[in-house]
């Protein structure tokens, strides 16, 4: 066999094609698989309505809305451009003081980019930042909770972190085994406050120290509800919990199919759940007996994932799930029936909030970052951005 | 995109973590090893041909003392004698090309299993089908996430300096990989083949580290380990070589006489 000089030009250019080509179709596929640490969508926002204001993280901006109109009255940063704030996630919450905190992850520049999270207080009235905290190091999922004048909230990095609400001063930290997604809830002088190392804790809000412990087979990701010294939870290990607030004991049990992730709802002496296959259940609180149950499908039958806990509206006696695929569902508290639906572009993988005539949903991914309804047909009343302005 | 790799790989990492003992090093390890058990053959290949390209260095210094003044001569013996030795000088690289869309489907069954964002936890949970049979399975996630104070699912990062440490090793084991499946060059000079081989082999170990900086620590661990076995591989493969092909390489040698 004889080789002649063609042979060996192309043996040169197909080496330093193999070197140039493999380097790209590594950055490729790895761009392609979204596997980049880029500014994709990590989390789901949050809202909350205190007094006559809609406060909402909205991804690019913390900002305060009439909640009748949407009409924006302040943003934080007051510039949507000026990114170096990071994103918002977390619901915010609203001190006695007048300070809306919210919290945000901030992604930095360069070679080595670093991710950064701040929890921030905001002026209620002007939105102008009053303090920040950047002490952890992992993401802040749902919201914070106040009570006794401590802002508590869970973090990535494992910690929950414990703020004085007016200066931000860090009054302690407590260590659990793995993330803090949860939003905490706050009774008294004790925060009860679900883990990802399977463990919901009760701790002095004024220390951190550890009043009990329950360990169960799976992770927490929502938060507790309180009913008549009962405290209510599902878990990642398809169990409903009913636990003794005082000792921390187990009063009950049920056994689901799938993940709890959300916060129950009760009415009564009902307690509502929703699966992450969207499996709705109504609980008798006392021994978690059934009382009915129900699917949420698609028009093709298929299972509509839910990661958001259901929410109770008192005034208008409808149950509300939002959905991963963007559905808001009115339900019949008696017996699950469907009274009404509404389907939006984007992912609702918040819980809904109920203010007077309206029922909010936050979205992601999808046109509108927020929209209201009329709370008896859902009806749209406003959204945001509003249509033509999306971005 | 590889989902049809991706999910049945984080429930066979849910299946290990829960045999062996909780642990997710080990789990990751488990799986590593299973992996590169399963390409074994196109990295015996890759290996066996750098091993053959090492034995023809001396033929080919050889063939440059011969041919030194004419290039192209030169470039057309050394090819003339790769291909009757069967070795394709570049054929490291289809096992590299073959190991980046498992490299990427494990990188996000890593992320599935110990997930830094609740997005991509919510995504899993819904292609968890392990449980089906072993209903145990579905509260492991997420998986134990700290590894000697470093967190699995996250990037290095300064605020934790010893976390560099992770993509240093990463280079080190891939540099080592590589310049043992690289043959060396002979002193005197290199040809165009060889230089881009040289280059080969400080490029993919700087590709392989700076990947490291950007993504989960746990993805690391995957590509220290498959390292090191690729290490192990070549080691065990010369011990066999030695043993048995002494005479294959002699062989040429005798031919002179005639």
């Amino acid at each position: 066999m004889t080789l002649n000089l063609e042979d060996d030009i192309l043996n040169r250019v197909w080496t330093q094609r193999w070197l140039t080509g493999l380097a790209v179709l590594a950055a490729v596929l790895l761009t392609a698989s979204g596997c980049t640490p880029g500014d994709r969508a990590a989390s789901w926002t949050g809202m909350a309505i205190v007094g006559e204001r809609l406060y909402a993280a909205d991804l690019q901006q913390a900002r305060a809305m009439e909640p009748a109109s949407g009409a924006t009255i302040w943003t934080f940063p007051a510039d949507p451009e000026e990114v170096d704030r990071g994103l918002f996630y977390a619901t915010p919450a609203v001190t006695e003081g007048g300070l809306v905190l919210v919290a945000s992850e901030v992604t930095t520049g360069g070679f080595l980019g670093q991710r950064e999270s701040i929890v921030w207080g905001l002026d209620a009235e002007t939105g102008a930042a009053q303090w920040s905290f950047d002490g952890a190091r992992g993401m802040y999922v749902e919201g914070g909770a106040l009570g006794n004048g401590v802002f508590v909230i869970g973090n990535g990095d494992g910690n929950v972190y414990a703020l004085d609400a007016e200066s931000g001063t860090l009054q302690w930290t407590f260590e659990t085994g793995h993330r803090v997604w949860a939003t905490p809830l706050v009774v008294g002088d004790v925060v009860y406050v679900g883990a990802m190392d399977r463990n919901l804790y009760a701790l002095e809000v004024h220390t951190g120290r550890v009043v009990w412990e329950f360990s169960a087979g799976g992770a927490f990701g929502g938060t507790p509800i309180l009913m008549d010294g009962t405290l209510y939870i599902g878990g990642f290990d398809n169990t409903f919990y009913a636990i003794d607030s005082e000792t921390g004991s187990e009063q009950w049990r049920f056994e689901g199919q799938d993940w709890f992730w959300g916060g129950p709802a009760a009415h009564n002496d009902t307690v509502f759940a929703v699966d992450v296959e969207g499996r709705v259940y109504a609980l008798d609180a006392a021994n978690g007996e059934v009382r009915w149950r129900r699917s949420l499908v698609t028009d093709q039958n298929e299972p509509v994932p839910v990661r958001a806990g259901p929410v109770f509206d008192e005034e208008s006696g409808q149950l509300f799930v939002s959905t991963e695929t963007g559905t808001l569902y009115a339900l019949d508290p008696a017996d699950g029936s469907t009274n009404w639906r509404r389907t939006a572009d984007g992912r609702g993988l918040s819980e809904p909030v109920v203010s007077e005539s309206l029922v909010y949903q936050t979205l992601i991914l999808g046109t509108h970052r927020i929209r209201a309804l009329q709370i008896g047909d859902g009806a749209d009343a406003w959204a945001f951005p509003p249509a033509g302005l999306e971005e | 995109m590889l989902d049809f790799l991706t999910y049945p790989l984080a429930n066979f990492l849910l299946l290990l973590y829960r045999y062996l003992g909780h642990n997710t090093i080990a789990a990751i390890t488990a799986l590593t090893i299973i992996i590169r058990m399963l390409i074994l053959p196109l990295t015996l290949g890759q290996q066996r041909s750098a091993q053959k390209m090492q034995e023809l260095q001396p033929q080919i210094a050889k063939l440059r003392e011969k041919y030194g003044d004419n290039q192209e001569k030169l470039a057309q013996e050394q090819m003339k004698l790769w291909r009757e030795a069967g070795v394709n000088p570049m054929g490291g690289c289809l096992p590299l090309v073959i190991q980046f869309p498992i490299m990427i489907a494990l990188y996000r069954a890593i992320i599935f299993v110990i997930p830094s964002t609740p997005v991509e936890l919510f995504q899993f949970s819904r292609h968890i089908f392990i449980d089906e049979w072993l209903p145990s399975l579905t509260g492991l996630v997420p998986l134990q996430n700290v590894f000697l104070g470093m967190d699995l699912g996250q990037p290095p990062s300064i605020g934790q300096w010893w976390t560099y440490s992770v993509p240093l090793l990463v280079f080190v084991t891939s540099w080592l990989q590589q310049k043992l499946l690289t043959p060396s060059a002979a002193k005197d000079g290199q040809s165009q083949t060889e230089m881009m081989s040289q280059q080969m082999q400080i490029m993919m170990p700087l590709m392989f580290g700076f990947i490291s900086l950007q993504f989960a620590i746990g993805l690391s661990i995957y590509f220290i380990i498959s390292n090191l076995f690729g290490i192990a591989q070549f080691y065990f493969i010369r011990k066999d070589g030695e043993q048995e092909s002494d005479e294959p390489v002699r062989r040429p040698r005798k031919r002179p006489k005639k």
